[in-house]
């Protein structure tokens, strides 16, 4: 369920949001969209793959969580382990809008989100009807995630038109000894990125691409530690 | 003689005259080491015939062969997704009465004692229900694949319906930027032969002579080069299919978000029959039928009703009446000369052969292009040995859909299952699947123009008896029954992954297919 408010001073002044990071919150997830900003961030934690959206068919940046609907094997004894978090998970409950003027923030927020609540956690307005810190701070990570659809959408593209993205079916064996298969995945394909003419080589490095390309190879070190999990 | 074939002139465009020339470009383009330069000639003043609507599977495999995006063409020819066709009233147009000819290959049908078991205790359930789950995705309207799917990848096997006409347009747009092909807009006025007898060059009304090493005839019914030119005679099968007209009509959905039927519907008459296709924007309809059993009045008349009973809105319709001789050339390649399309010769569209046997002929000879001069007639003979098969093979196959009728009372349906209209080749296939199930090496070529799958949803969709001598086992019923239940449940994972024929074309054309 998703309510959209557009954040306001004396509507929302008593509204806290509970911090930390579980399941409570609606994060078993088995993956989560992420931009092509953050790779670097995320690359020492995540496996991250393109994936289809099923309702149109379009790829977008995913970091893997699990592999099973509802299954975030980062959450352990409730709590999501150390490590950097995706922005996607760092932003809630809040989302882009513009020109929000009453708060001076482009901020509005889901209050449907579990966190939002009107007895623990981070206040959004000091008393002066101010934004506090914690909003101001929120604000900047939804800023920085808005900005970032814009490469990210022409990161995806440019792979897209380099032809480098190929089918990339995960196959691990249980414990039960039964082999399991993940189809749905897609990944740079290494073996079109060595075969990319100079010229091709260049442009790709220019737009920085190229760089994004090696992080999301060196990303899918990270399924061995998600399939001993999931195996544990 | 011994000098490469290095150009090839085709005359005429339609969809056989660009879909030959897109596929001879890409295919020769990695072929031969040399280019070979491809020109095509239209009339601008002649209209095309725009036949064929429907297609088989083969189109993907061609789409992609040319370089052609999935996505660009289901938006650019008002494409649709065809799974099948479904043939109502064939047997003893009674209310119920109606079977499915799938796409997708039945299901364990070359092990002779599953169709057995099938045969001997499962017949009430229908044939194509118990070997294909595409029955299912057909009857409840749902797409054969997924936004999710790439290009040409299927969930469930399938062909289109498209808009003829856009489609030529489409094809020559994509020849001319894409593929090179050298493009006259120009009437062709006479014809010029070499001292043995080869086509040299072409007169055109504007641009002069155009020389060529083949000349391929796509000028459908006209056959300016193959019969005006060479006069090679037409063999009529006339007797064996007494179809010989049509009345086509394009009928307007009655909203813009009315179901898009995911497969043909064939509707029996009481003198041929009613082709219905849905594309996204209209349906495509026509009465195929025997003039000398019915008037066009009343074929009119017939067409009508159907468009009544089916809610589409008559006042909207316009009928165009084609009239055609069931048949084909006696031969297709002749000297330097080569006949693709309605030229080599044209039969009721019952099973979609039309734009089969062009995608098969242009590929055929790209395949086995002729090297030089002195190859020609070797290439040639060995075409026209292969053709004149394939065409014996089509007129064979729908044929079976008549002969099994028992529409009583109606001189078409009666007189065309009389034993002397059958042709020899099908009367033997039939004599030996009284006595044993079909299999592949009843056929003699390895690529059959209708895979035995086919031969097995008419022939047992129509209740065709086969006296096969042995019992049936408990395990076979139990394979059987285990097939049966595979099926639908495979069927009820398929419903929550296809969406409505129409939901999907809408997405394809606001975001597209990838093409992994």
């Amino acid at each position: 369920m998703q309510t959209i408010e557009t954040l306001d001073p004396i509507r929302h002044h008593d509204l806290t949001i509970e911090t930390g990071h579980s399941e409570k919150f609606g994060e078993n997830i088995h993956c989560v969209p992420v931009v092509a900003n953050e790779l670097n961030q995320l690359i020492p934690h995540y496996p991250v793959c393109l994936l289809k959206d099923t309702e149109t068919g379009q790829f977008g940046l995913y970091a893997l969580l699990g592999f099973e609907p509802n299954q975030n094997l980062y959450i352990k004894s409730g709590h999501w382990g150390q490590g950097y978090l995706p922005l996607h998970i760092q932003r809630q409950p809040f989302i882009y809008q513009p020109n929000n003027h009453s708060v001076g923030l482009n901020l509005a927020i889901n209050v449907d989100n579990p966190r939002v609540n009107k007895q623990t956690g981070e206040n959004l307005f000091d008393d002066n009807q101010q934004p506090s810190g914690y909003l101001k701070n929120m604000a900047k990570i939804v800023e920085f995630l808005h900005s970032s659809l814009a490469s990210n959408q022409a990161f995806i593209q440019t792979l897209l038109d380099a032809n480098l993205i190929d089918h990339n079916q995960l196959k691990f064996q249980q414990t039960d000894g039964q082999s399991k298969k993940i189809d749905g995945l897609y990944q740079v394909s290494q073996q079109k990125l060595s075969t990319l003419s100079d010229q091709d080589v260049v442009k790709l490095h220019q737009s920085g691409a190229l760089q994004a390309c090696y992080l999301l190879l060196a990303s899918q070190e990270n399924f061995k530690k998600l399939i001993n999990w999931y195996n544990d | 003689m011994n000098s490469p074939i290095s150009s090839v002139v085709i005359v005429g465009g339609g969809n056989a005259g660009w879909l030959t020339a897109a596929i001879l470009a890409s295919k020769l383009k990695s072929k031969c080491a040399e280019s070979v330069s491809i020109t095509l000639i239209e009339s601008p003043n002649i209209k095309t015939i725009g036949v064929g609507e429907g297609t088989w599977p083969s189109m993907r495999r061609t789409l992609k062969s040319i370089g052609i995006s999935e996505s660009d063409f289901i938006v650019s020819c008002n494409a649709t997704f065809k799974q099948g066709a479904k043939f109502v009233g064939w047997v003893t147009g009674a209310k119920n009465d109606s079977y499915y000819h799938p796409l997708m290959l039945a299901d364990n049908a070359e092990q002779t004692d599953v169709l057995h078991a099938w045969h001997q205790h499962f017949e009430h359930i229908d044939f194509s229900k118990a070997f294909c789950v595409q029955d299912y995705t057909c009857d409840n309207g749902l797409a054969p694949k997924s936004i999710t799917s790439p290009e040409y990848a299927a969930v469930t096997n399938y062909a289109y319906h498209l808009d003829a006409g856009l489609f030529t347009n489409f094809l020559k747009k994509h020849c001319i930027e894409k593929l090179g092909v050298k493009f006259v807009a120009d009437d062709v006025i006479d014809v010029n032969s070499s001292i043995n007898g080869a086509i040299d060059k072409v007169l055109t009304r504007n641009c002069g002579y155009i020389t060529g090493d083949i000349f391929i005839d796509c000028t459908g019914f006209n056959r300016l080069l193959i019969n005006k030119h060479y006069q090679i005679p037409f063999q009529s099968c006339k007797h064996v299919l007494a179809a010989d007209s049509a009345i086509a009509c394009q009928v307007p959905y009655p909203s813009t978000e009315s179901p898009i039927t995911s497969h043909t519907i064939s509707t029996a008459q009481t003198a041929g029959w009613i082709w219905d296709i849905g594309l996204q924007n209209r349906r495509g309809t026509g009465h195929v039928f025997a003039s000398d059993y019915l008037s066009d009045y009343d074929a009119e008349a017939q067409l009508t009703k159907y468009i009544k009973n089916t809610g589409g809105d008559v006042e909207k319709c316009t009928f165009k009446t084609i009239r055609f001789e069931p048949g084909h050339l006696s031969k297709f390649w002749h000297k330097n000369c080569l006949a693709i399309g309605l030229s080599a010769g044209f039969i009721e569209p019952l099973e979609a052969s039309a734009l089969l046997l062009i995608e098969m002929s242009a590929n055929t000879l790209a395949e086995h292009f002729p090297a030089n001069q002195a190859a020609m007639n070797l290439v040639a003979d060995k075409f026209n040995q292969t053709f004149l098969y394939r065409w014996q093979r089509i007129i064979d196959f729908l044929k079976l859909h008549y002969i099994l009728n028992q529409r009583d009372g109606q001189a078409f349906w009666q007189d065309i299952k009389q034993p002397q209209s059958i042709p020899d080749s099908l009367q033997a296939n039939l004599n030996l699947w009284q006595h044993q199930y079909p299999c592949m090496h009843d056929f003699e070529q390895a690529i059959e123009v209708f895979p035995i799958d086919s031969y097995l949803y008419v022939l047992y969709g129509m209740g065709f008896k086969t006296q096969y001598p042995f019992k049936v086992s408990q395990l076979q019923s139990d394979l059987l029954s285990r097939q049966y239940a595979e099926i639908k449940s495979n069927f009820s994972q398929l419903e929550r992954v296809l969406e409505p024929n129409r939901h999907l074309l809408e997405k394809i054309k606001r975001y597209g297919l990838q093409k992994i």
